[in-house]
């Protein structure tokens, strides 16, 4: 038995959740006087930016791995 | 190991994965379209169904329309395309699934001469009426339908407004994501591992962001008013016509907060220290009474949610800052606006959470504007923190639907 989706599957995944959370909590943002949405905005913000780091990471170790097998 | 995918699993678990499928989209279906649009006071679902069995009867069509275009799907286009079939061969090839989108049409076709044979005509449609009169009468029956869809919309987003959000469709997503994920290892399908990774997050994230505590807005203006009527009332029976100056005092027993002082007389003049730092209630010199503001606990707030000591900060700071606290921080308006000029201070406050309450509190004649209503008393309340000086609401306009709200201070130069 294993995980039937590699480091690039993931890192996929991970990218188009990131930017759609990233749009969600800017157009949700009571900055554009959203402010009758019952959520809590700056968790959502928080979850955003917590796929795009993972993200970046992701791409990071993608990086690492081309170099080292150079 | 080869990797499974929808098109090379066997008929039987196409067909159980597919009406999986088709079964989560209906109850969604039937909880969006009926349950949660309908809603007033939790009726049953008996209830809801029996009126609303109009609606059961489109959201049946929708199915078989779902029925109809899978069939179709399989008969025709899978058999084009992966198969190579001549269009014409696939009615003999599929000739199962032809006779099941042909029951499923046939059932959709019978259901929408069912619904407009029993739809209940107007009554003025079974009369014959002259042609001036029948004219008016379409002009009233087109208001009429057009006043009911507008109705219709308004009671959606009422109930939109009152709804509390549930924390079931999390718990619900979660678990259905966790099933998936697991049956993905096992069968080691890339898909179900995907499905399965994205309903288990948006689960975990919906109740991550489920708001931890909800009140409704009518709840906090309930509990405002009655307050405030009793200080307006006091001020009415204690006579007192002066116009109500904001203060702070660092000699209070808490540094820094602010009060309120009704002279008694139309003279602007403020208490003295010895008698404020007393803690009365009723003052003596000048004569006057001392009360908190209504806004107090409001202003601490920000004060709170800024991390600074107001007293220390100028009012540039304030200028600067005190929109995004009650924008993005606080919620409590869509947009905010201060403009100093001198000694006046013009603030514009768009769509506050207290638009209800202050609209009932310009009803009370002492309150409004001179103490106002607890946002204005607690901008009221830092004004005069920042700038150490006291400060008096001059006017306080609210737009017809109370939607913008100008309040307009004066820092009283003593």
């Amino acid at each position: 038995m294993q995980f039937p989706l590699s480091l690039d599957d993931i890192s996929l995944w991970l990218a188009i959740t990131a930017v759609i959370l990233l749009i969600t909590s800017e157009l949700s943002s009571p900055s554009y006087g959203r402010t009758n949405l019952m959520i809590e905005q700056k968790r959502l913000k928080k979850a955003a930016l917590t796929l795009g780091i993972l993200f970046m990471i992701t791409v990071l170790v993608r990086i690492y791995g081309i170099i080292m097998a150079r | 190991m080869r990797q499974t995918t929808l098109v090379n699993l066997d008929p039987m678990t196409q067909i159980f994965v597919l009406a999986f499928i088709m079964i989560v989209t209906s109850l969604g279906l039937v909880w969006i379209l009926i349950y949660r649009t309908t809603r007033k006071e939790k009726p049953s679902l008996k209830t809801t169904l029996r009126v609303n069995s109009l609606l059961v009867a489109r959201f049946v069509q929708v199915m078989l329309i779902c029925g109809i275009i899978w069939f179709v799907a399989w008969a025709h286009v899978y058999e084009v395309l992966v198969w190579n079939e001549p269009f014409i061969y696939t009615f003999y090839k599929s000739f199962h699934n032809v006779l099941s989108y042909s029951i499923l049409l046939i059932i959709a076709v019978y259901i929408e001469y069912a619904v407009r044979k029993h739809k209940p005509p107007s009554p003025l449609d079974q009369r014959e009426l002259p042609q001036h009169i029948s004219k008016t009468v379409e002009k009233m029956q087109k208001r009429i339908e057009q006043l009911q869809n507008e109705k219709e919309a308004l009671r959606v987003q009422i109930w939109r407004y009152r709804r509390k959000p549930s924390g079931l469709a999390g718990y619900a997503l979660t678990l259905v994501g966790a099933l998936a994920l697991i049956s993905s290892v096992i069968v080691l399908s890339s898909i179900l591992a995907f499905v399965g990774l994205g309903l288990t997050f948006w689960g975990i994230l919906l109740l991550y962001i489920k708001p931890t505590k909800y009140i409704r807005s009518e709840l906090l203006d309930s509990t405002a008013i009655p307050s405030l009527t009793n200080i307006d009332k006091l001020i009415t029976d204690l006579e007192y016509h002066g116009k109500p100056i904001y203060t702070s005092f660092r000699t209070l027993k808490e540094p820094g907060a602010a009060i309120v002082f009704i002279p008694a007389t139309t003279e602007e003049v403020l208490p003295l220290v010895e008698e404020i730092a007393d803690d009365k209630v009723l003052l003596k010199h000048p004569r006057g009474v001392r009360i908190t503001p209504p806004g107090l606990a409001l202003a601490s707030l920000v004060e709170k949610e800024m991390g600074i000591d107001l007293s220390t900060a100028d009012l540039d700071y304030l200028q600067n800052n005190l929109g995004k606290i009650l924008i993005e921080d606080l919620e409590i308006a869509e947009a905010f606006e201060i403009e100093a000029n001198k000694n006046n201070i013009h603030v514009k406050i768009t769509s506050p959470v207290y638009k209800d309450l202050c609209t009932e509190v310009s009803k009370l004649q002492n309150i409004s504007p001179n103490i106002g209503c607890p946002l204005c008393s607690s901008i009221a309340c830092m004004l005069t923190r920042v700038t150490n000086k006291p400060v008096v609401i001059e006017k306080e306009e609210a737009s017809e639907k109370g939607t913008v709200i100008d309040v307009f201070y004066r820092v009283v130069e003593s």
